[in-house]
């Protein structure tokens, strides 16, 4: 399988799953915590499959770089921390998955208002970052799944 | 085998990276700010805020996918839009410079 192929469904599988995650008001609390742990796995992997790219440009941040590349390091970047901050923020106001761990934590209305205003962020900023990949997205799309073959979408984003 | 050897330290990096921005994070809770948000929450208790119990449950189930979806959604439009402009006039600075004099 090629690498595109592999990053696309790993990216599919990634937005079917954070669709369900992101929406606790529809899905309940249960679903939205034990998801939210899977939905580590498929968000890891993604990193690992755009390593290679997340190294190239870190050796080269401080040389001769296209902005839109600069920008979409520096933004993703900033999406990783936000993302770790979600998942902290949500596992200390978790009432549902710690608590059937044996996990009882005292919840801080602090938290609560941190991982709801951090979420409501995160959807802003991943709806950015879709926006930042949607030729690779929409050119690997009709490649992989709907089988015409146009343009080359390793080429097309900065995955 | 290759596999795992070949993405163990990523791993490695991308957990070390994320305990690190988690550390970080924790200390927040012992700041002026945490308190002045949690006298809010206090506050916003006492007062009693209604709960929307007698929203119809299928109401209610869709609500939170149309809220994910408009907050991503009007993010990206815009990001796109703003992205298509910028790479327009970057083409066209390019044939500018290209263009001998």
């Amino acid at each position: 399988m090629s690498s595109t192929k592999k990053k696309l469904l790993v990216d599919i599988a990634i937005f079917i799953v954070f669709a369900i995650v992101s929406a606790p008001q529809s899905t309940g609390i249960a679903v939205h915590e034990w998801l939210s742990f899977i939905f580590m796995v498929p968000i890891i992997t993604h990193l690992l499959l755009n390593w290679k790219w997340i190294m190239k440009v870190t050796t080269r941040m401080f040389k001769k770089l296209p902005g839109e590349t600069r920008f979409n390091y520096i933004w993703d970047f900033v999406l990783f921390i936000m993302m770790v901050f979600v998942t902290v923020s949500g596992i200390l106001v978790s009432e549902s998955a710690l608590p059937a761990m044996g996990i009882a934590l005292v919840i801080d209305p602090f938290w609560v208002t941190m991982h709801d205003m951090s979420a409501n962020l995160l959807l802003l900023m991943i709806g950015i970052h879709l926006a930042m990949h949607w030729t690779w997205i929409i050119d690997a799309f009709k490649k992989y799944i709907l089988r015409r073959t146009k343009t080359s979408p390793q080429t097309a984003g900065g995955q | 085998m290759n596999t795992i050897k070949k993405y163990a330290w990523p791993t490695i990096i991308i957990l070390v990276a994320s305990l690190i921005v988690t550390l970080a994070i924790l200390p927040l809770a012992n700041t002026e700010f945490a308190d002045g948000i949690r006298a809010d929450a206090i506050t916003e208790g006492e007062g009693g805020e209604e709960e929307p119990g007698d929203m119809p449950s299928a109401v209610r189930y869709v609500i939170g996918f149309i809220k994910e979806f408009l907050l991503m959604g009007v993010a990206g439009l815009i990001t796109y839009t703003i992205l298509r402009i910028v790479r327009h006039f970057s083409r066209k600075r390019k044939k500018v410079e290209i263009t001998p004099g």
